[in-house]
């Protein structure tokens, strides 16, 4: 078998991060390749830079042997035949299948109109040549999201794409969708097209021809699949990450206060992956618990439950003893400063980049009668503060009045860290903190977050990156699609914690 | 050192930029007035003499100047709020209504209370009208541009319909009302010209929304509401409690404008009581960038412009159109100023680079 894409070397880095570490990857003709990786392993950038959204800081790729310069998603598609279907559909609702197809080529009769007939043409001839059933006239919305995508790889074998990169296609089916997707895609290879299937499942990848695993941004293993079992995957996307003894150990014995009680927590009509059935956890005075966990398994309801963003379906949710699942709202929990909140999205929800830094600096209103006694503001006690603040945590900026927006990502995180520990609370609620951060800003984070739990502070911790939750939580727990396992210290091994992360159970 | 550098040339910039934006006006409002006929000295002599000439032309520009003022101070509290409120027009009208009838309707009251109870009516009823929309947009999320637009036509019919049935004397051949009382009335404060009391009021506001946004924890909370909703209600503001209140203010505001054309200017109430003031408000505010302090100034050019504008329609028969564009060009580069600064900042420095390099 010959190759259809080639690449060599791909470097591509964001700030200080480095998302690709020369990559060498490749895929055969006639070949269903798993791409499998955590999420932040690099997957995605690596198909943006093989799309030609991305452009890579260096490496070389090959079509069929030749150099390629894939500078847009154009190049990609036309020039190169590359074709991709994205997590998240691409197609237009309103419009019908044969619209979606035909998109950007829809025939017309005498410049003007739609030439529906010629439409139903193509889609027919599209439709002998593939084997797959397909009517023109059928509404997009009208259709499942497994059939939906299935349209999406109609549209790029109508482009005539040699090389289909799948993104995460699973993310959205169900079941046995997945399965019908599967049917499909060995169809397509058998008739000498290359797919490339991005993936963080395990039991998909091991479905596909050959496999790639993707670790913190370099290829930890490219294989047959006859060669590999699981537990060579499990340890080729999580090997090496546990550089750092867990706190666990030390805290077994002592008995604590609890802060936070969260008894049966359920959301939504639990259809969802996200949704929760029957959450429950304790947070103690002194500890940090973290909860680890693919993106997507319920991190996100927990959050927005807590911070009084979203209504439970039912549980029950203790604060210092104080049943307080009634009365939670945002203004509650901060007026009374019963919560400090470091939210995943730096830019989206932690911070207000039009203002300046000192305005973000004192966000939270239980702080109000601080900087605002009897309404006014105290313009000394905010500057003050603001510089203190900014100096303790080595934000780098032109001083409190420069807008926020002018702080790079990790500046911002440390601007959010800072506000978010200076309020005096008892419960601190932490997401992501380190994502995409450098290796020392991350590193004064976590001290940060452990000098706070010293103190006697509760932490939640909920966090993507596996290494950090080892790392600085006393107690861990893992979710995986809306239920949470927490371990006890002798279960905290790589073995295990890989295992549930990705569903699987344990075998002892 | 080097950021004392960057912010001269900063300065440098915003001025240069300001000077370039006007001159691209004059330059094509120049060639307009060219191909219509008209002889651009003459028309910018007309200009400035109909606007500032006299004390007489100097009042009537200071009287145009007040409402546009109070509506641009209502606009700067609702737009840093996010709110995109485009009913100031109807909240004046509503305003205007409530003055007229407490400053017609209600004798035996001394002078100044008289006027302040007539203000604070106009104030209630134009922020409970804008606040109609805030509510539709915290309850129902209803876009607040759509209902504040459509807001207008509703308030200027409901001003009409009160003044045709209800304000309007039996005998009236014209939709108008009876004149307001004399002790309502807004003092005349330059002798010699009409211009009232109202100006004064209006530049008082200013001060008093300036020292609100930014020295108050109120004004807080609107500019972050107006920055991140979303951060701002993780951060426990009552996001829905603060679009209310700055809904109310800026209506209030605006109508306060329709107080002082009734009260100061026609002394009764008409029915065309603005002419679109609550509109090119809209323009004034962006160009002051929802600065309470810089509308003052912006609306003393747009209120000289109009003025001017009217004179030179009069004295050299110039159509209105022309003036119209006067004003659109005046939006449109200022608009731009900002974009121009920019890239006046950035050829600098690249400039600087190369040279350095070489």
């Amino acid at each position: 078998m010959s190759t259809a894409l080639q690449a060599v070397g791909i470097v591509k880095s964001y700030d200080s991060l480095v998302a690709n570490d020369r990559i060498d990857f490749d895929v055969r003709k006639g070949e269903l390749h798993a791409l499998l990786g955590e999420n932040g392993a690099g997957k995605s950038t690596l198909l943006n830079v093989l799309y030609g959204v991305l452009k890579p800081d260096a490496g070389t790729i090959y079509v069929n042997g030749k150099k390629a310069r894939i500078t847009s998603t154009r190049d990609a598609i036309l020039k190169y035949k590359i074709g991709k279907v994205s997590q998240y559909s691409d197609l237009v609702p309103s419009f019908t299948v044969g619209e979606n197809i035909l998109y950007g080529d829809i025939p017309n009769k005498y410049g003007f109109f739609i030439d529906r007939a010629k439409i139903k043409q193509t889609v027919g001839e599209l439709s002998r040549a593939t084997g797959f059933k397909l009517n023109a006239e059928t509404i997009v919305e009208d259709l499942s999201v497994g059939e939906q995508q299935h349209i999406e790889l109609m549209k790029l074998l109508y482009q005539d794409a040699e090389i289909i990169f799948l993104d995460e296609p699973s993310s959205l089916l169900a079941p046995q969708e997945v399965k019908k997707l599967f049917v499909l895609l060995k169809d397509l290879i058998r008739k000498g097209r290359s797919v490339i299937f991005v993936t963080h499942k395990l039991e998909e990848a091991l479905d596909c021809d050959r496999i790639t695993v993707l670790r913190a941004g370099r290829v930890t293993l490219t294989e047959e699949r006859k060669e590999v079992s699981k537990d060579i995957l499990l340890k080729a996307m999580f090997e090496e990450k546990i550089t750092v003894a867990s706190r666990c150990a030390r805290q077994e014995d002592k008995k604590r206060e609890s802060i936070l009680e969260v008894q049966n927590l359920i959301t939504g009509e639990g259809t969802r992956r996200g949704n929760l059935k029957n959450v429950s956890f304790t947070v103690n005075r002194g500890e940090i618990f973290g909860i680890a966990g693919i993106a997507g398994n319920g991190q996100k309801d927990i959050l927005d439950v807590l911070t009084g963003f979203l209504q439970p379906k039912d549980g029950n949710i203790l604060l210092k003893g104080k049943d307080i699942t009634a009365s939670l709202s945002p203004y509650q929990l901060r007026i009374n400063n019963l919560l400090a909140y470091i939210p995943e999205g730096r830019r989206t929800v932690g911070s207000c980049l039009k203002l300046p830094i000192s305005e973000n600096l004192i966000m939270g209103v239980g702080r109000m009668s601080r900087f605002y006694p009897n309404g006014l503001r105290d313009t000394r006690e905010i500057k003050r503060f603001s510089r203190d603040l900014i100096e303790e945590y080595g934000v780098k900026t032109a001083g409190p009045n420069a807008k926020a927006s002018s702080l790079s990502g990790g500046n911002l995180q440390k601007m959010i860290v800072g506000r978010e520990l200076s309020i005096e609370t008892d419960l601190l609620i932490v997401a992501q903190p380190t994502y995409g951060l450098d290796f020392k800003t991350a590193e004064f984070v976590h001290k940060r977050l452990i000098e706070k739990a010293e103190e006697g502070k509760g932490i939640l911790l909920i966090s993507k990156d596996l290494d950090e939750v080892m790392k600085v939580s006393d107690r861990i727990a893992i979710i995986y699609e809306g239920e949470l396992r927490e371990l006890s210290c002798r279960e905290v091994d790589l073995d295990t914690i890989s295992r549930l992360m990705v569903g699987l159970e344990q075998d002892c | 050192m080097k950021n004392d550098a960057k912010g001269q040339i900063e300065v440098v910039a915003q001025i240069g930029s300001f000077m370039l934006s006007m001159l691209m006006v004059f330059i094509v409002f120049s060639f307009l007035i060219v191909i219509s006929g008209f002889n651009p000295v003459a028309v910018y002599q007309g200009l400035i003499v109909g606007a500032l000439g006299t004390p007489g032309a100097l009042g009537q520009t200071f009287i145009r100047m007040g409402p546009i003022l109070f509506c641009s101070l209502g606009l700067a509290v609702s737009f840093r709020c996010g709110m995109w409120n485009i009913g100031s027009e109807g909240q004046l009208f509503l305003g205007a209504l409530a003055a007229a009838v407490v400053a017609i309707y209600l004798p035996g009251v001394p002078k100044v209370i008289h006027i302040i109870l007539a203000m604070a009516a106009s104030f209630l009823v134009g922020g409970i009208w804008a606040g109609l929309c805030g509510f539709l947009k915290t309850r129902f999320n209803a876009n607040e541009v759509i209902t504040t637009l459509l807001s207008n036509f509703i308030a200027i019919w409901i001003s009409f319909y009160f003044l045709k049935y209800y304000l309007q004397p039996k005998w009236a051949f014209n939709p108008s009302s009876l004149p307001i009382l004399s002790s309502a009335e807004l003092p005349i404060i330059l002798k010699g010209t009409l211009l009232h009391g109202g100006i004064l009021i209006a530049v008082i506001c200013a001060f008093i929304v300036w020292f609100m946004m930014k020295k108050t924890s109120l004004g807080y909370s609107i500019d972050t509401v107006g920055a991140n909703k979303i951060a701002a209600k993780y951060s426990g503001i009552k996001v829905n409690r603060i679009i209310l209140i700055s809904m109310f203010i800026s209506g209030g505001l605006a109508g306060l404008a329709g107080m002082g054309e009734v009260l100061g200017v026609h002394h009764l109430l008409i029915r065309n009581i603005s002419p679109h003031y609550g509109f090119i408000a809209i323009a004034a505010v962006f160009i002051a960038r929802l600065n309470p302090i810089g509308a003052i100034f912006v609306s003393f050019f747009m209120g000289a412009i109009l003025n001017g504008g009217r004179h030179i329609q009069i004295i050299m028969g110039i159509p209105t159109h022309l003036v119209d564009i006067l004003v659109a060009l005046f939006v449109i580069f200022m608009l731009l100023q900002p974009l121009l600064a920019k890239k006046i900042i950035t050829a600098w420095f690249t400039n600087f680079r190369k040279t350095g390099e070489d």
